[in-house]
């Protein structure tokens, strides 16, 4: 089973705004329960529509909810 | 008509021995219509198969295509209406849309890879003709055309299970 390196705190923030159903929160980004679901469990890597309307649900900013991490996936860091 | 209900009893059966309305429920309204699709396919499909070697003349091969074509397009008519009584259907995201364009590539290469077995064929390049007595070269080309669609389509309702299951 595939993940992606886009890691995500979404379960976290559902918890913050008063353990938010993931049915609530596919109400009001408008996608499916099971996509948030796959978003949450880091198996689909979200439009980056989605990903605002995400954040935008919370009232957080973008980087708040998803992280790239491409060292999980192999990838080396860019170099400076 | 007859082998319609034969089918449509096939499919109740086998609906009614995996349904584990726990799963259902969790299953989104696609991936049991891709459920319904598929058996839907292995049922007429597979009639088809059986009835090949009774076809034997250009009417009645015509007779039996024209019959799939119709069971086909009644039995998903009539499980695609229970399947949305059992689960509401929802609207359509971009994962669904994004799965649904996976599940129609890997469709589409059994598909081509079909027909170009098929072309082969046609230019004697496969099985010599010789080795084919008694089934007509038209016949041939129309068995392995009907079985390669009937390949394609399940190809895609098994990927769309698949990328389902796994949660792509």
């Amino acid at each position: 089973m595939s993940e992606t390196p886009v890691r995500n705190t979404i379960r976290r923030l559902r918890f913050d705004h008063g353990e938010m159903a993931q049915q609530e929160l596919a109400d009001r980004v408008g996608v499916t329960r099971q996509t948030i679901n796959a978003i949450e469990n880091g198996k689909y890597s979200p439009s980056l529509e989605v990903a605002f309307r995400i954040a935008h649900a919370f009232g957080a900013p973008l980087e708040q909810v998803f992280q790239y991490t491409p060292e999980a996936h192999g990838e080396r860091p860019p170099s400076r | 008509m007859s082998y319609i209900l034969d089918i449509m009893y096939c499919i109740l059966y086998i609906m009614s021995c995996n349904l584990d309305m726990g799963m259902v429920m969790s299953m989104t309204h696609k991936e049991i219509t891709a459920w319904v699709s598929l058996a839907v396919t292995l049922a007429v499909f597979g009639y088809y198969v059986a009835e090949v070697p009774h076809a034997l003349t250009a009417a009645a091969m015509a007779h039996l295509y024209i019959g799939i074509v119709v069971a086909v397009v009644l039995l998903e008519i009539v499980a695609m209406t229970i399947a949305s009584l059992l689960h509401r259907p929802e609207k359509t995201d971009e994962r669904d849309r994004a799965i649904a364009t996976r599940a129609y590539r890997n469709a589409y290469f059994v598909a081509a890879f079909g027909a170009s077995l098929t072309v082969l064929q046609l230019l004697d390049f496969l099985v010599p003709s010789p080795l084919l007595a008694g089934l007509p070269a038209p016949a041939l080309v129309v068995h392995a055309l009907v079985l390669t669609l009937a390949a394609a389509e399940v190809v895609r309702c098994a990927s769309l299970i698949f990328y389902y299951r796994r949660g792509a």
